[in-house]
């Protein structure tokens, strides 16, 4: 059925809305776990679901609330980084859509694909706003040594960060592209 | 004598005697109404000082609730701050000052966690502290940089909410070397322990044991080859 534009538009948003309430509701149970978040996995969902504009609405609209309402305190400068950072995650998730149309039931194979790319999409993620604290810490100091030894200081946290969106990617988001169209169905 | 004369005598006597002992007596009465209103005075004093000691507490139990909270806000405006900022080698270097002053003057009835925590060096020179007196609510690095008075070099990783501890009271981390600092955590069942999560993650506790150490790692592992 072709739904008049109004609609559509009335649609999309609460699709933003309600994936970027997931996405806080959910960070703030795991505040705990510092680099575990399902962030990335739902950014990566709704672009794959839904498409690039929603991937990217719901990366920006949830990870700029992150940034203000995290119990850690303001993200302060770093948040330009963290926003465009994350928005890699719906790229990729509206590009894996491209290449896996149709596909909507979980295979090994492919589960370890979604982790891989989800792995791959931290760890840049991890490089760019990795370069974002050195660029606010050193500035206007910032020399490439002074990036390299940020870059190398965060291994450690980046790892995590990379760990749990690899065992996301493999495990959680191939259950939620599988389920969440047949749910959103029967709604 | 005749008898009229000692009669005479005997009543001058006696009427002296009335007239100073009543003088006497009303100098003592004079004396007694004086002292007493001045006692009057002094107790109204007392418990006016009283009532204005017992303000004094509580403004000072508030001044000082207040101070703890501001050292509250000012450890964790510490914990997230960029570390590079001249505002956090300054504040996290007053903040330990601030801390011991705020222990010397603290009410007896509040409660604080005690830990021990070790500075081990790695050159022969082990400090402990024991019995530290930390605010609930604190995690490791917070209390780190208490206990070392600010000399604790960091880099602080918004994305991640977290710090990476390149130096302590001067010695610094040497990737060249395969040199670094490493923190420990105890707990009864498995000992000591390199903390599995970062410094800002590990909260303190009533009766918490951690230990940092300065010494050589595994380059391919990055085990450290030294223990508390």
């Amino acid at each position: 059925m072709d739904y008049p534009a109004s609609v559509r538009r009335a649609q999309s948003l609460a699709l933003v809305a309600t994936f970027s309430g997931v996405i806080l509701g959910s960070n703030l149970v795991l505040t705990d776990l510092l680099n575990v978040k399902l962030l990335d996995s739902l950014v990566f969902v709704a672009a794959f679901l839904y498409g690039f504009r929603i991937g990217t609405s719901v990366a920006v609209v949830s990870e700029l609330a992150w940034s203000f309402i995290s119990p850690y305190g303001i993200a302060g400068y770093v948040t330009p980084f963290l926003v465009i950072g994350e928005m890699m995650f719906a790229l990729a998730g509206w590009g894996a859509s491209k290449l896996w149309s149709g596909y909507l039931r979980p295979r090994p194979a492919k589960s370890l694909f979604f982790g891989a790319l989800l792995a791959t999409c931290a760890f840049i993620w991890d490089l760019e706003t990795n370069v974002g604290t050195a660029l606010i810490a050193f500035w206007p100091q910032v020399t490439i040594q002074n990036v390299l030894l940020t870059e190398l200081q965060g291994v450690s946290f980046m790892l995590f960060h990379e760990l749990s969106d690899l065992v996301l990617g493999v495990f959680f988001v191939p259950a939620v592209i599988f389920l969440l169209p047949r749910l959103s169905k029967n709604v | 004598m005749t008898s009229r004369g000692i009669v005479y005598g005997m009543a001058s006597v006696i009427i002296a005697s009335v007239v100073i002992g009543g003088t006497v007596g009303a100098s003592y009465f004079t004396q007694y109404s004086r002292e007493r209103t001045v006692n009057t005075s002094l107790i109204l004093q007392l418990n006016d000082s009283a009532t204005r000691y017992g303000q004094l507490a509580s403004n000072f139990n508030d001044l000082l609730s207040s101070y703890n909270k501001t050292l509250s806000l000012l450890s964790r405006a510490i914990a997230v701050l960029n570390t590079s900022q001249p505002v956090y080698q300054e504040a996290s270097r007053q903040l330990s000052t601030l801390w011991q002053k705020y222990l010397a003057l603290k009410p007896a009835s509040t409660s604080l966690y005690k830990n021990d925590v070790l500075f081990d060096f790695g050159n022969g020179t082990r400090v402990w502290y024991n019995d530290t007196a930390v605010q609930p609510g604190w995690n490791f690095y917070v209390e780190s940089v208490v206990l070392t008075k600010g000399g604790l070099a960091a880099q602080w990783y918004p994305a991640y909410q977290e710090h990476f501890i390149s130096g302590i009271a001067g010695i610094t981390n040497d990737p060249g070397q395969n040199l670094a600092w490493f923190v420990w955590v105890r707990n009864s069942t498995s000992g000591w322990q390199t903390a599995s999560v970062g410094i800002d993650q590990i909260p303190v506790f009533n009766g918490s044991l951690f230990a940092w150490t300065y010494c050589k790692y595994d380059p391919n592992t990055y085990e450290p080859t030294c223990g508390p």
